[in-house]
Parts: structure tokens; C-alpha cells; sequence
């Protein structure tokens, strides 16, 4: 080939050097160096900068430094897959979360449950019913109890209890006459994002929950989904069983809609646990919330509005929960229950919250969106210590944002306002935002009765009908320090003799017209020293007969008026 | 157990990572770290920034394979990732060492012959650190341009498709690079040889990926 007489770009050159240069072109211009010392000296320079530039070899990547990284991306793997479960179902954009409190919502001025001598709690599931989620947890507490006790749920009609004094308060949600409960009905469903485990091994069997009879119909709902069962068997040992199942009929709203993605065909009874990675949508009817019931006894409860839920796709998952506008989701969960992670959306971050057994939280959505300030102030606005960081450090009515990962509990101060006063203020301060309505402190301490209860099961329960026995002008009086012993009572291992005993002493109180309050500073007191038992007993009756006789002076001050006989 | 891969095999590891192998997926990560970090090291210039880069990169990479649409090139996707990320990083941190040169990274140069006296491998640290420097000096489109194709790699049509920039650009940008670099670097260039010489036996820098 004839040498080009012509210099080349010097770009050409650089291509050359670089072995970039087309074929042809190549030729030519190698061709032109080879007679152009010129381009020869400029080529030969540029060769010999590339091989220095060459000569910086590549580090290696340690082992370990390698390990991290590829641990880090499996985890981020699975943590976007989740994320997207939560999110894929929803187009609507971003939504808030925020806040604790107003759990009291739920209860809709439903009056105290009331729990028919004839239908006694289920608190000996024996035999056992067809498991058709998973076993229950070991402390046998679950939804079963408080399903099976017939009493009446946030959702479901009150059941007029003879004898008891029922409140007359102003109309509140859910105050009006009772009605009858209505049977599960079937809920659209439909293959989940993730294929479900095969319902075959713990849904059609389930057990169907029978409609309710009537108001206060005595074990109105039969069993529950989700029923100890002393085995699992082997076919559904492999696979890790939903760890939410939905609400047996009395527990949940007849009018909640549970909606999974995919085949609309496919229908899922109410009963019937709800599979891993699936969806479901939650609305309540007016003020009835519709309600999920965990497997593991806690509550996941839609109070306003509507919400969606994605189930785990695994054990480790999270609950995703989000809502295309205004919502309010309520959480709690048992004290035996594994801590719950709930994710949600806050503008373009996933926030994740992790409920520790024992409390709850409310998962406030608000129109635009703006969730982390929602979190913020509404978690600011409860005036009560509430938990926020890992280490569950945090108390004070200061204003307090929650980091994402960070966990948001409730709980009672000891010496601080009792949650209940704080309930009332922050869902006062939440009803602009969700539009809802007053609640009546008699209906907050129901709903947090039902959730104790939960969490304590059988043992709780007597306590629950005891105190559902008191006067309702002294539940709404003395309401936090109810709330205070109810509290301490489903985090404490307390016996359920002594629960009783707790609660007898307080009947007779009530009956009795002492100062419940002062009852129940002192029996608080006497718990937290640690007295149990027998022990517990006396000082109970000391205080007792000390409140008697309080009265007695206070009587013959006024000259006369005995206690009522209890 | 699915092993890493090579460039050539970053595709078909991605395939399967998003198809859900999670076995595919550590490999894809172990794959691609070597090499991203090497140039997030080059690009920043602090190897602690770097390592953090490359593992986030990985990271985006892994968790955002659903929208890498098949047909374009992987490797200009990931470097796409990478070099935002470095820019981000150098953006947020514009204070670079004294001498522009961690001595960390030159330490951990390998291909060090272990047999190598302790003279050869003091020069051959000195060199290398001269590159850095160099490198340093320029311009940051340059630089990128330099890495991407030097260390990396990548074709320049790779590298116009992370870029977002023309390949003419690009391959201007390459010899202006080269030229700074040699300027830099003193290097003079070589005594005439006799009319036979035609240059440089065979092209140089080409990457596995050209």
C-alpha cells in the first residue's frame, strides 16, 4: 500500500495505538508512519504512554470485602422483592405513615363484651379443630380465645349483656342498636404476586366458621381459623404457613372486603388463611373496621377508609401496608408474638417499623402522602412515652421523629398519663385527618381490652368479663388506671388466679361504691413490687377493707349510707 | 454453584439473577465487583470511597435487573450506574488527598511478583502512583473516557452508550486525554527509528471488551 503523503489526524494515531482504528484505515496510517518519522515519533509516544498507563494494574478485591458484597446484594435482592409485593399492587402513588394511637376507633361504641356463661372461652381447644393455618403459637393464645368467647367485635354487633350497666354516651360510632352479625361471606380472591402455598393443605379444610345465631349468641362463631393443633402435618411442615389468616366471622367486619390480585374467580372464604405474598384490601363499612386477625393473636384492624395489605412473601418478610388516600391502620400485637415488621411508603423511601410484641401502633395515611411528617407529628402528638429506637428507649411528650428501621411502640408510662388519656387527645387531634368521629373512653378501653386479651388469652378473660361488669360511668371515670393494670397485666406473667383475684376485688369495689381509682393505684402498685399470689391476695383485701372503711368514715361524715353489698 | 463470570458473562449471569437464582445473583455481585471497583478507584481516587461505590453499584445493579432491558449492552448499564454514582460521590466530596495518590491503593496493586526485590516493587509503586497522579489531573470527561477504555474495557461504543455521549466525542476526547497524559507523565517521544519501524507492533489498551 502507497503511503499516504498526507498526515493523519493525530486522533488517528491515538485510535491506532489503542487498536481502534478500522482495518483500512489502519493499514493506511501505519503505512504513513512508516514513512513519516513525524507520525513515527508521535505514534511510538503515544504506544509507549498507554503501556505506562497499563502498567497501573488492577487492585484485587479482598475476600472479605467480596463476601460483603455478596451478602449485600442477596439481602437487597430479597428486600426489593418484598418491596415491590408492597408496592406493585398499588399505583397510587405514595402514601404516609405515621403515628400511634386512637386504637379506641375501633370499637365503634361498641358496648362491653359480654361473655355468655353457656359459651365459655375457648381456652382449652381440645380437641383440637382442624388447623387450618398454622399451629398457634405455644402460648395456645390467638384469635381462637377471643373468637371463640362469641364476644362481639369492632366490627360485629354488640350483644346486650344483662346486668350490666350500659353506657349511654353521646352517639358514637357503632353506638346505635345492635345488629345481627352477619355470616362470613365469601371475599374475592385470586392468585397472589407470588404463587401462595397450595391452599389445598390449610384452606379448604379450614374449618368453617358458623355464622353467628343472633346478638350475643352464645359461641356464636364456633372455632377459630386459627386453632392449636398438636402437629403439623407433614405435607405442609416444608412449607412455611401463612403467618396471617383472616378473622373468623364475628371478628370481622362483614363488610370487609379482602380482594387478592390476579384470578377475581377465585373465591376466599373468610377463614381461610390468607397466603404468603398475597394482597389484601381492607375497607371498612362506615365505622366498622375491617379486620385481619394474625395468627399469632394480634390484630391488624382498618379503622378508616382503605388500605392494602401484602402479606409476607416469607417468614422474614414484612407486613407492606399502604393506602391509596386517607386511612387509618391499627396494629397490636400479642406479647408472645415475633415482632412485626410493617413496611410502608413514605414518599419514594420504604419506612419500616417494627412492632415489638405487646404493643401497637396506628398507621395513620394522610391525602398527600407526606408520610415521614405524618410520623413525625403524630407520633409527637400522643402525649404519652412511647418506644422509638431499637433499643425501645424514648419516653416524653416531646416531639419525635422515628427513623426508617426504627420501631414505634406504645406503651403505658408508669408514672406518666396512662395511654387512654393520651388516646383520647391524639385521636381528637387525628380527626381532622381521618375524619373521624369522637370516641368514647369507654370504647378505647374495649378495643385495648380485646387486644390484651388476645395476647393473654383465657387468662385475661375473666379479668375482661369482670371488669366488662363494671359500672360504665367508672370504666369512663377510671379508665386509664384500667388501662394501666390491663396493660401490665398482658405484659407481666400474672397468674390467671390472680387476674381473677384482681378483678373480683375490683367488682366488688365498683359494686361496693368505693374509690375504684385508688383500688387500682394500689393494686397496680402491689403488682409491680412484685406481689403475687397469695400475697397479692391479701394486700388486696387489706386494701379493700382500707377503701371500706374510707367509705364507712366518709358515710358516717355524712351521716350514714353503707357500702352496697356486694 | 454457579461461578463468576468474565464481561463476556455478566449477561447471561443477569438473566438468571433476575429470574430469581439467588445463586446467580452472588455470582453476578462477585463478578462485577472486581472490576467496578477498580475503576470507582481510579474515578475517585480514595479506595474507601471506591469500595463503597462499587458494593452500591452492585447493589443497584442486582436489585434493578428488571430494568435492564435485554438487547443493550449490560456493561454500559452497569458502568452507567457506576459513573453516576461516582459523580454523585465526588460531587458530595470534593476533597481528594494531598497528593491525590492513597497509598492504600497503591499498596494494594497486584500482579507484584512476589520474587520481585523490594527495589523493583518500590518502583514499580512509584510508577504507578505517577499514573494515578496523572490521572487525576484530568478533566473528569477525560478521565472516565481513559478508564472505561484502558481498564475497563469497554468499546467505545460501550462507552458511548453509558455516557450518553457521541463516539466521535468520545474518541476526541480519548486522544486529547492521551496527549495530557503523556504531557504528565514526560513522556518524549521515542528517537526515529529507521524508516521500517512502522510505530507499535500491535494495538495497545485494548480491553477485553473491545
Amino acid at each position: 500500500m502507497t503511503p499516504s503523503p498526507v498526515h493523519p489526524a493525530p486522533e488517528r494515531l491515538t485510535l491506532l495505538a489503542l487498536g481502534d482504528l478500522p482495518d483500512p484505515e489502519a493499514s493506511q496510517v501505519r503505512a504513513h508512519a512508516g514513512s513519516c518519522p513525524e507520525c513515527r515519533r508521535e505514534l511510538a509516544a503515544t504506544a509507549t504512554t498507554l503501556r505506562l498507563l497499563r502498567s497501573e494494574a488492577d487492585a484485587e478485591a479482598g475476600t472479605e470485602r467480596l463476601a460483603e458484597v455478596r451478602t449485600a446484594a442477596r439481602e437487597a435482592v430479597q428486600k426489593a422483592r418484598v418491596r415491590r409485593r408492597i408496592l406493585l399492587p398499588l399505583s397510587a402513588g405514595s402514601v404516609a405513615a405515621a403515628g400511634l394511637l386512637g386504637w379506641a376507633l375501633l370499637s365503634g361504641g361498641t358496648p362491653p363484651p359480654a361473655v355468655s356463661p353457656a359459651a365459655p372461652p375457648d381456652a382449652t381447644p381440645a380437641p383440637p379443630a382442624p388447623a387450618p393455618v398454622r399451629p398457634a403459637p405455644a402460648t395456645g393464645t390467638g384469635p381462637t380465645e377471643s373468637v371463640a368467647a362469641g364476644r362481639p367485635s369492632p366490627g360485629a354487633a354488640p350483644a346486650p349483656e344483662a346486668g350490666a350497666t350500659q353506657p349511654t354516651p353521646e352517639p358514637g360510632p357503632g353506638s346505635g342498636p345492635p345488629e345481627p352479625v352477619t355470616p362470613p361471606s365469601s371475599v374475592e380472591a385470586a392468585g397472589a404476586e407470588k404463587p401462595a402455598p397450595p391452599a389445598p393443605t390449610v384452606a379448604p379444610t379450614a374449618p368453617a366458621t358458623p355464622p353467628a345465631p343472633g346478638p350475643g349468641g352464645p359461641g356464636s362463631t364456633g372455632t377459630a381459623p386459627v386453632a392449636p393443633a398438636p402437629t403439623r402435618p407433614a405435607d405442609t411442615a416444608a412449607r412455611e404457613p401463612p403467618r396471617f389468616a383472616l378473622a373468623a366471622s364475628a371478628e370481622t367486619s362483614r363488610s370487609a372486603e379482602v380482594t387478592l390480585p390476579g384470578n377475581p374467580a377465585t373465591k376466599l372464604d373468610r377463614s381461610e388463611p390468607v397466603p404468603w405474598g398475597s394482597a389484601v384490601r381492607l375497607a371498612p363499612a362506615g365505622d366498622r373496621p375491617a379486620t385481619l386477625v394474625l395468627a399469632d393473636g394480634g390484630l391488624l384492624s382498618v379503622l378508616h377508609a382503605e388500605a392494602r395489605l401484602t402479606m409476607p412473601s416469607g417468614p422474614d418478610g414484612a407486613v407492606g401496608v399502604t393506602a391509596p388516600g386517607p386511612a387509618i391502620v391499627y396494629v397490636s400485637l400479642p406479647v408472645r408474638a415475633e415482632p412485626l415488621r410493617i413496611e410502608t411508603r413514605v414518599e419514594n423511601e420504604i419506612v419500616s417499623l417494627e412492632l415489638r410484641p405487646g404493643s401497637e401502633c396506628l398507621l395513620t395515611f394522610n391525602e398527600k402522602g407526606k408520610g415521614a411528617e405524618g410520623l413525625a407529628e403524630l407520633s409527637g402528638y400522643a402525649p404519652i412515652p412511647f418506644m422509638a429506637g431499637p433499643s425501645g428507649t424514648g419516653s416524653g411528650d416531646e416531639r419525635r421523629e422515628c427513623p426508617p428501621g426504627h420501631s414505634v411502640g406504645l406503651r403505658n408510662g408508669r408514672k406518666g398519663k396512662p395511654a387512654m388519656a393520651g388516646a383520647e387527645k391524639a385521636a381528637a387531634e387525628l380527626l381532622p385527618l381521618a375524619g373521624l368521629r369522637r370516641l368514647h373512653a369507654k370504647e378505647s378501653l374495649l378495643l385495648v381490652l380485646r387486644s390484651a386479651q388476645r395476647a393473654r388469652g383465657p387468662a385475661l378473660e375473666a379479668l375482661t368479663r369482670q371488669l366488662s361488669n363494671l359500672n360504665a360511668e367508672t370504666v369512663r371515670r377510671e379508665s386509664a388506671g384500667l388501662l394501666d393494670l390491663i396493660e401490665l397485666c398482658a405484659r407481666e406473667e400474672i397468674a390467671p388466679e390472680d387476674l381473677a383475684e384482681i378483678a373480683d376485688v375490683l367488682r366488688r369495689a365498683d359494686r361496693a361504691g368505693l374509690d375504684v381509682g385508688k383500688l387500682l393505684e394500689l393494686a397496680h402498685h402491689a403488682l409491680l413490687l412484685g406481689k403475687r399470689g397469695e400475697e397479692l391476695q391479701r394486700t388486696l383485701q387489706e386494701i379493700l377493707a382500707k377503701l371500706r372503711r374510707v367509705r364507712g368514715l366518709e358515710g358516717g361524715h355524712r351521716g350514714g349510707g353503707g357500702e352496697k353489698k356486694g | 454453584m454457579i461461578r463468576p463470570a468474565g464481561p463476556e458473562g455478566w449477561e447471561a449471569l443477569a438473566r438468571e439473577a433476575r429470574a430469581g437464582n439467588a445463586e446467580a445473583v452472588e455470582a453476578l455481585a462477585e463478578s462485577l465487583y472486581p472490576p467496578l471497583v477498580n475503576f470507582a478507584r481510579r474515578s475517585l481516587g480514595d479506595p474507601g470511597a471506591a469500595d463503597d461505590v462499587a458494593q452500591e453499584t452492585v447493589v443497584r445493579v442486582v436489585t434493578n435487573l428488571r430494568r435492564y432491558r435485554p438487547g443493550t449492552r449490560f456493561r454500559s448499564w452497569v458502568y452507567r450506574i457506576a459513573l453516576n454514582l461516582c459523580r454523585n460521590r465526588a460531587t458530595r466530596h470534593r476533597h481528594v488527598t494531598s497528593d491525590g495518590v492513597p497509598e492504600e491503593a497503591v499498596a494494594l496493586l497486584p500482579g507484584r511478583e512476589r520474587s520481585a526485590g523490594p527495589e523493583t516493587l518500590a518502583a514499580e509503586r512509584d510508577e504507578a502512583a505517577r499514573v494515578r497522579r496523572a490521572l487525576r489531573e484530568l478533566p473528569e470527561p477525560f478521565r472516565e473516557v481513559v478508564t472505561l477504555r484502558l481498564w475497563q474495557g469497554l468499546s467505545f461504543a460501550e462507552i458511548s452508550e453509558s455516557l450518553g455521549v457521541p463516539e466521535g466525542t468520545l474518541k476526541s476526547r480519548m486522544h486529547h486525554a492521551v496527549r495530557k497524559l503523556r504531557d504528565i507523565l514526560g513522556v518524549a517521544p521515542e528517537a526515529v527509528a529507521g524508516p521500517g519501524t512502522a510505530g507499535p507492533a500491535g494495538p495497545i489498551g485494548r480491553g477485553s471488551g473491545a
